[in-house]
Order: structure tokens, then sequence, then C-alpha cells
């Protein structure tokens, strides 16, 4: 029958030992399941206050001026070196007054303040916002560029708001993986997408909000349409704000 | 998903021998397997056959393009013909007027290489993976009368390739 000799004569082809080794190996060594899998359980989340009081990196340091360039370090010898020459010239006058003490301690002087320290606590702004409106982006996906102006609207409408605005980037694995280190930093990692065992299922073109104290998702927009019913419930959870007499 | 070792040898000589169904020929074959199978790991899966299949065509006919144009040559019209009142696979009727015709597999080899590729993958989809005429159109993207034809065509071929033979 040529049916069975056609499938015997392809089913005794093989590609070389090395080509099929090699193929194996490379399929092994990068499972699906290692990019969609949730993050580590032992990875811990850094608060968000921590990414805005940051310290700038490199490459924003090399645009300040050339007078703000200094090291911390040699700013901090600076202070100290000040200090100690107070400090020796309150001794110096101290014992211009009285005995020097014994072992050539000075005694203890008048507190000085060295800095201004922290402000007061009522007086700072609270950098850890409670609402996280997030949009979910992949390049492959027809419906993000509807949502991307929305959004931008809202961020334009919204700007003022304790609203932290973040877009994730779902279009392919190392971006995903990114986008749940994120979620987890943040705390939403729970309310970016359906979690399904170990896996968790992100489904691009929408944008959601998100209560992070509550831990729950306040309302989700996914067209044009639904974007009044948004903005009201938006503007339903915002913290109310004293105004100011004027 | 496959991510047993033992899954992922049979992909690797499912997508050899359609790679090989293609090209009949062993080295261009295994640049093929590796050219899909890079492409399967960048979209990171799925390990599917036919996610594989799939791959190494189009692979196929993007690296065919690039070399001399259309991989699969346009049926002439005075060929095709209506088999659109056939159901399932083609039959077995006219593949058994061919039992014992080849003697040996370099023989069927031979003949296979004779065909066109179009052809060839079609004969292959039908007797290795067992493809319906509706799944195989399904796979390639042509209409069922033309994987229809392409099949009749390639009984043809074959026969009178082995006809050819016994009479040299």
């Amino acid at each position: 029958m040529l049916k069975r000799q056609i499938q015997d004569y392809y089913r005794s082809l093989r590609p070389s030992p090395a080509t099929g080794e090699r193929l194996r190996k490379s399929a092994s060594a990068a499972s699906p399941a290692d990019f969609v899998a949730a993050p580590p359980a032992d990875f811990v989340a850094a608060s968000p206050a921590d990414f805005v009081a940051a310290p700038p990196a490199e490459p924003a340091a090399a645009l300040r001026p050339a007078a703000a360039q200094r090291r911390p370090g040699f700013g901090l010898a600076l202070f100290a070196a000040a200090a100690v020459l107070a400090v020796f010239a309150i001794g110096y006058s101290t014992g211009r007054r009285g005995t020097p003490p014994a072992g050539g301690v000075p005694p203890p002087g008048p507190a000085i303040a060295l800095t201004d320290g922290p402000p007061p606590a009522s007086t700072r702004p609270s950098l850890e916002p409670r609402l996280v409106l997030f949009k979910m982006h992949a390049d492959w996906c027809p419906r993000s560029p509807k949502v991307a102006p929305i959004f931008q609207e809202l961020g334009e409408k919204f700007a003022n708001e304790p609203v932290l605005f973040v877009t994730f980037d779902i279009t392919d694995a190392p971006r995903q993986r990114q986008a749940m280190l994120l979620a987890k930093s943040l705390g939403i990692l729970d309310q970016i997408g359906d979690h399904r065992g170990e896996m968790i299922r992100m489904e691009p073109g929408l944008i959601r909000l998100v209560d992070r104290h509550a831990a729950e998702i306040v309302c989700t927009l996914r067209e044009r349409g639904e974007q009044p019913e948004f903005e009201a419930a938006l503007a339903h959870v915002l913290p109310r704000q004293p105004r100011g007499e004027p | 998903m496959t991510t047993t070792p033992e899954e992922l040898d049979d992909l690797v000589q499912r997508g050899y021998r359609f790679a090989y169904a293609l090209t009949h020929d062993a080295a261009r074959a295994e640049d093929l397997l590796q050219d899909a199978w890079v492409s399967v790991l960048s979209a990171r899966g799925p390990w599917t056959c036919a996610y594989l299949l799939a791959a190494i065509r189009s692979r196929f006919v993007d690296l065919s393009r690039r070399q001399r144009g259309a991989p699969f040559a346009p049926l002439n019209a005075d060929e095709i013909q209506d088999h659109s009142d056939d159901h399932g696979s083609p039959r077995d009727a006219e593949s058994d007027q061919l039992e014992g015709e080849f003697a040996d597999s370099d023989q069927l080899a031979a003949a296979l290489g004779w065909l066109r590729v179009e052809e060839r993958a079609v004969i292959y989809l039908w007797a290795v993976e067992e493809f319906t005429a509706q799944k195989i159109a399904e796979f390639l993207g042509w209409p069922r009368g033309t994987v229809l034809s392409l099949m009749h065509r390639a009984r043809r071929r074959l026969r009178d390739w082995a006809a050819q033979r016994s009479g040299a």
C-alpha cells in the first residue's frame, strides 16, 4: 500500500543526533513556564515611596550644573570639618573661661542644630498613592491603541489627584515579567490579571483602577463608551481634599 | 504544553520529516527545522506539532521567496478538477493500485523527489500526519478542491514515474 510505504519512508528519516540534541536542549532551557509564572515568593517588594524618594540615577546627575555635581562625600567631609572646628572653638573658649578638663576632653557644649531635620509629618505630602490606574498594553493587541488616548485623557484630567498612573507592557515574555515584578512591588499583582494556580493571565487593551489599600479592582474600562462611568467611579473613590479658606 | 523529553523528541522528528518533505534534502531540512525552531523559541511556544509545522511552512515560504520566487507553483486551470463531492481523505483504492510498484525505499524516495513541493507537502500530510483533505486545506490555506486535485495529480505522477521505470 502506497500510504504505508510513504509512512515507513518518512518515519525512517531522522535528523543528525547533534542537531536533535541541540534543539531539545534549547527547548528545555526555555520552557514557557519560566515567563508566565508568578514572581518568586521570596521577592521583597519595595514601597512605591522608595521609588519616588530614590536619588536620581547617574544620567540625571550628569545633567545637573557643574557646581551641583560634587560627590556627596565631599559635602559630608566639609560639614564634618566645620563641626570639628566648631567643637574646638567652643572648647577653646570654655578653656579660656575655666579650667581645662582632665584628659583633654572638652565638656559638652551647647546643643547646635547641625541640620534643619525633616519637616513635620503634618506638612509632608503623602507619597504613597492609594489608587493605581494602570493600562495593559501589548503591541500585538488591536485594542491597545484604542484605549491609549483614553488613558492619556484620564492622566491629564486627574493629574493633580493622588492617583498613580502606570502602563504595563506585556508585549512579550521579558516585558511580561517586568510588568509582574512592578505590579508586585506596587502590591497589585492580584489585580492585574486572572490567577490560575501559578499562572497569571493578563489581558491587554484595558484600563483598570485599583484600590491598593482595599486590594480590590474598582472598575475596568475596555472601550470608549465606558469612559463616563469609569470617570464617575474614579471621582467617587478619590479621597476628599479639605478645601482651604479663600 | 510539550515539555517532556519524549514529547520534545517526537516534535523534533515530526518537524524534521515535514521539513524533509518540503525540501527533499537532509541538510536543507535541518536548516529549515532549526530556523523554525528558533522562531518558536522566540515566540516562547507553544510547543505543539501544529505550531511547529506551521512555522516550518512559513519559514520555507519565506526562504523560497527570497531565493527564487513563489515556492508553490499555481495549479493549471485544466488540472483543477472539482472534487467537492469527495469526503474525508482521498480514496485509498487508487493508492492500492500502486502496491508493489516501489520495490524499496530508494525507489520511493526518487519518486517523491520527482514530485513538486506542493504535491510532496500534501502527500506527506495525508500519509504520515494522517490529515484529512479538509485539515490539509486549512493548514495550507488552500481550497479543499485544490488539495484533492494535488493529491490526484501527485498519485498520477507517481504512477507515471513507476511506469517509466518498469518500461525502462
